[in-house]
């Protein structure tokens, strides 16, 4: 009996590899289990191979865990690909009739006749997917009625006699890999309660990041389809109108952020999702958003690059593009949510900050979080805090300023439709008024303002405090990390806290502007810090070097740009090397 | 009207601004003519919301009194739509030149043609680009030497009136800055037309286009026979493909299209018809 497991299904895209494994994660989740999935899918709709890995357990999860404890392979590719990233003692399970394994395979591995009992149970060799579904549900010793009751609720559409035939194949799985020794290991415990997850939910990054939107008061979305953010367009177009907003597929990303653009200076709190090569595009007209003061949300869930990339895989190497890229020099807020949960709790803050700065405000999540579904608890729907921007009182109309030069930098604005004054907000640099104006005087007053607005956050941060700050009195050494790599990192400092190490970790979430005193304050005290990313240039290192006094601590960077999030053991080893 | 009821003259509806265009700019009639068009309508100044982009064109925006966002270079199609979308109460007009529009601006017209949004677009057309001082542009006429077709222009020009009657507009005219009370009444009747109404608008530049001066288009410009039926989609496409005349007027106008403001307004009440309005129910669902 073991309490925590990890699971991988792999073999052809569009053959049901995911659909299967999510039936799974459905089922353990029923039962009371805790969840963490990650998916590796191909880049083409069939063919290629897709990969789905959960991890089950009967405590909270934060991260993906180890490698496989068991894989099932569904075909050649499956087994060429992953078995041999097994954890020890990890057994490979694969249709004989679609792969064989090679004379020297390390690792226990079994046949499993998916194909041959899917046709003698059937006559379809798609049941072979429930056939698999069943055998893991057995090997796992999760209840079958949990499994069984959601195979009947998905094919119940098809009628009577699909279902029976589908209970069939299911019932004929089920005991199929039962009784073999080296698969007695596998059996999960059985959680506390079964109704543990109750009131819990499944959700992925992309679908918390839409629902924090809505929380946030987004009322306008455009955008263009793009691995790995379509979803995230996809849910606002099937939910936004009936929350009176409104959303545009557009004809591009550059058409996307210009009708954001548009609709935040009518009034509406507007969003756009894309990854790297949209936020490229999109480039020129974030300059001119931070030019002409518009609250903007650009959400980008990042993925492997550069150029087309890896679009289906992860990668955190956006982040010198999100803080600078435009022409010239343009102040913008950039955000990194750290889990699934937080997609939801810094899609809201994003929106705040928008409007309380007029800002664009750049969100960055990744391919890893976005897709990942986890058990969770209900996101907070009740008393969400709202900022809206500020409106210029009935004094100041008589000679509106609009970009009025002020201590905090930001200045009432007033939105087309309303009454008693009126502005032109421009690209080309203006006066206070928002007239065209190249003196060299104003020019230094309006840079100024507009980059005192990044101060005035920055020092707020420093007292407000931002993402985890966790220094332990006499801690030597501490781990830096950004995005969704908290988890991972979370559990391994846990772990060693636990063993009686100490290990200080830092985990912002705003990452521009840096509250550097914060930063200066957790590096001090150590002697060496580990800067951790997902890309191969340590683009954060970079940015804490610019930006931050480090005197005696020595930094490292640990890098990995492989299109796989890093694993706790591989944050362990990091540790280990540099401790 | 103004906020105190009383009425609107077209002075009162220019900024404070002085236009840096050069004297004799085609662009000043369609200033004065625009003026008109807003005085006759007597719309509310708080209602305006001019987007323009980059060019001499451009600082349209600028000169009238009125919300305006001047944006980036050929974008300013889809952030009209944005604004409209997000208040479609307001009185949303584009303005820009034939490189803003055509080129650079060239892939949006499609898409908003087939969205419809209520929005008057106003292309400036000088054949040039004045702004940064005398290249080709989309509409230059074939032999045209530039700084940048030293040799001359080899390739033939766009043809706009083509171009939108092929995308679908369901309002296409033309008219001459010269010709200020004519290039009025057809920025009213582009602003009534419900949907997404272009004016084409030719405006000489007298100090980069030697070629498209005033003295060439008055030569060439002829009204829209009498009798031309707008409904007629054939009669426009032979009026703007017409070899012998250059016309102005209305070309083609289609008042059966929905507008994007329909649309929209017709997925949100099928979307509120089945999906959840609170966060709380849409949570359940997952």
């Amino acid at each position: 009996m073991r309490n925590d497991i990890t699971v991988r299904i792999a073999g052809e895209g569009g053959e049901g590899v995911i659909s299967t494994a999510e039936i799974l994660t459905r089922a353990a989740v029923d039962s009371g289990l805790d969840v963490f999935t990650f998916r590796s899918y191909p880049a083409e709709i069939k063919g290629g191979l897709a990969m789905m890995q959960v991890r089950m357990s009967t405590e909270t999860l934060t991260s993906i865990g180890r490698d496989a404890d068991v894989l099932m392979a569904f075909n050649q590719e499956a087994i060429d690909v992953w078995a041999d990233r097994m954890s020890p003692g990890g057994v490979l399970l694969y249709d004989p009739r679609h792969g064989t394994v090679p004379p020297d395979y390390p690792f226990a591995h079994m046949q499993i006749p998916l194909h041959e009992t899917a046709m003698k149970e059937t006559g379809a060799r798609i049941a072979k997917n429930i056939i698999a579904l069943a055998s893991m549900v057995g090997v796992l010793d999760i209840p079958p009625h949990f499994a069984r009751d959601l195979v009947v609720k998905q094919f119940k559409r098809k009628g009577e006699e699909v279902v029976a035939n589908n209970l069939k194949a299911f019932d004929a799985g089920l005991g199929a890999l039962n009784g073999d020794e080296r698969l007695r290991n596998m059996k999960l415990a059985r959680p506390a309660s079964e109704t543990r997850q109750a009131g819990r939910v499944i959700l992925s990054g992309n679908q918390t990041l839409s629902m924090g939107a809505l929380a946030g008061g987004c009322r306008f979305v455009a955008g263009y389809p793009i691995t790995p953010a379509t979803q995230v367009l996809e849910f606002m177009m099937k939910h936004l109108p009936a929350f009176g907003g409104n959303v545009i597929q557009a004809e591009d990303e550059i058409a996307a952020i210009a009708a954001c653009l548009g609709a935040s200076y009518a009034g509406a709190k507007a969003m756009t999702a894309t990854s790297g090569p949209g936020l490229c595009l999109m480039s020129e007209l974030i300059g001119m958003a931070s030019m002409s003061e518009i609250p903007v949300v650009i959400a980008d869930v990042m993925r492997s690059g550069p150029g087309t990339g890896m679009p289906t895989k992860t990668e955190q190497a956006d982040l010198m593009y999100a803080i600078h890229g435009s022409a010239g020099e343009s102040p913008r807020i950039v955000l990194a949510a750290t889990s699934v949960e937080d997609c939801y709790y810094q899609a809201i803050r994003a929106f705040n900050l928008a409007e309380r700065y007029q800002l664009p405000v750049i969100l960055l999540s990744d391919q890893s979080m976005g897709y990942r579904t986890k058990t969770m608890d209900r996101p907070r729907t009740d008393n969400i805090h709202l900022d809206n921007r500020v409106h210029p009182d009935a004094a100041a109309l008589e000679d509106y300023k609009r970009f009025a030069d002020t201590d905090t930098g930001v200045s009432p604005t007033m939105t087309p439709g309303m009454e008693g004054a009126s502005y032109i907000t421009s690209g080309l640099e203006h006066d206070e008024w928002g007239h065209a104006s190249y003196t060299p005087e104003n020019r230094a007053r309006m840079t100024a303002k507009r980059f005192r607005k990044m101060e005035t956050l920055a020092r707020e941060l420093e007292t407000e405090g931002d993402g985890i700050f966790d220094a332990p009195a006499g801690a030597e050494i501490g781990i830096i990390g950004w995005g969704s790599t908290e988890g991972t990192i979370r559990e391994v400092v846990e772990k060693l806290r636990g063993e009686g190490i100490n290990v200080a970790h830092y985990h912002p979430r705003v990452l521009h502007p840096l509250p550097a005193n914060t930063v200066k304050k957790f590096i001090a005290p150590l002697k060496k810090v580990i800067v951790l990313e997902e890309n191969y240039t340590g683009q954060f290192a970079q940015h804490l070097r610019a930006n931050v006094e480090f005197n005696g601590t020595e930094v490292v960077r640990v890098n990995q740009c492989s299109g796989l999030p890093f694993t706790p053991d591989e944050v362990k080893a990091a540790l280990a090397q540099h401790a | 009207m103004s906020e105190e009821g009383i009425l609107l003259k077209p002075k009162d509806y220019k900024a404070d601004v002085e236009p840096i265009w050069c004297p004799g700019c085609g662009d000043f009639g369609d200033l004065a003519a625009f003026t008109q068009a807003l005085a006759a309508m007597q719309l509310k100044t708080s209602d305006i919301c001019i987007v323009s982009g980059i060019g001499c064109s451009g600082r349209f925006s600028h000169f009238i009194k009125g919300y305006a966002y001047h944006t980036a270079h050929g974008r300013a199609v889809p952030t009209a739509i944005g604004v409209k979308t997000a208040n479609p109460k307001l009185k949303v007009f584009v303005v820009g030149g034939d490189g803003d529009g055509l080129s650079i601006g060239g892939g949006h017209l499609p898409h908003a043609a087939r969205r419809n949004p209520d929005i008057t677009y106003m292309i400036l057309d000088n054949a040039i680009y004045g702004l940064t001082k005398g290249q080709t542009s989309p509409t230059s006429p074939f032999g045209m030497v530039t700084s940048t077709s030293p040799t001359g222009l080899e390739d033939p020009p766009l043809d706009p009136l083509r171009m939108f009657l092929s995308y679908g507009v369901g309002f296409v005219a033309r008219g001459f800055s010269s010709d200020v009370k004519g290039v009025a009444k057809l920025v009213q009747a582009a602003v009534e037309h419900r949907g997404f109404s272009i004016v084409q608008l030719i405006s000489p530049c007298p100090t980069f286009n030697q070629v498209i001066t005033f003295d060439f288009m008055k030569e060439r410009v002829v009204p829209i026979p009498e009798g031309h039926d707008p409904t007629d989609i054939d009669a426009a496409f032979r009026l703007a493909l017409d070899p012998d005349h250059y016309y102005t007027g209305v070309f083609y106008r289609n008042d059966r299209l929905a507008t994007m403001e329909d649309k929209l307004e017709a997925q949100r009440k099928a979307t509120m018809d089945r999906q959840p309005r609170t966060l709380d129910a849409l949570i359940s669902l997952y």
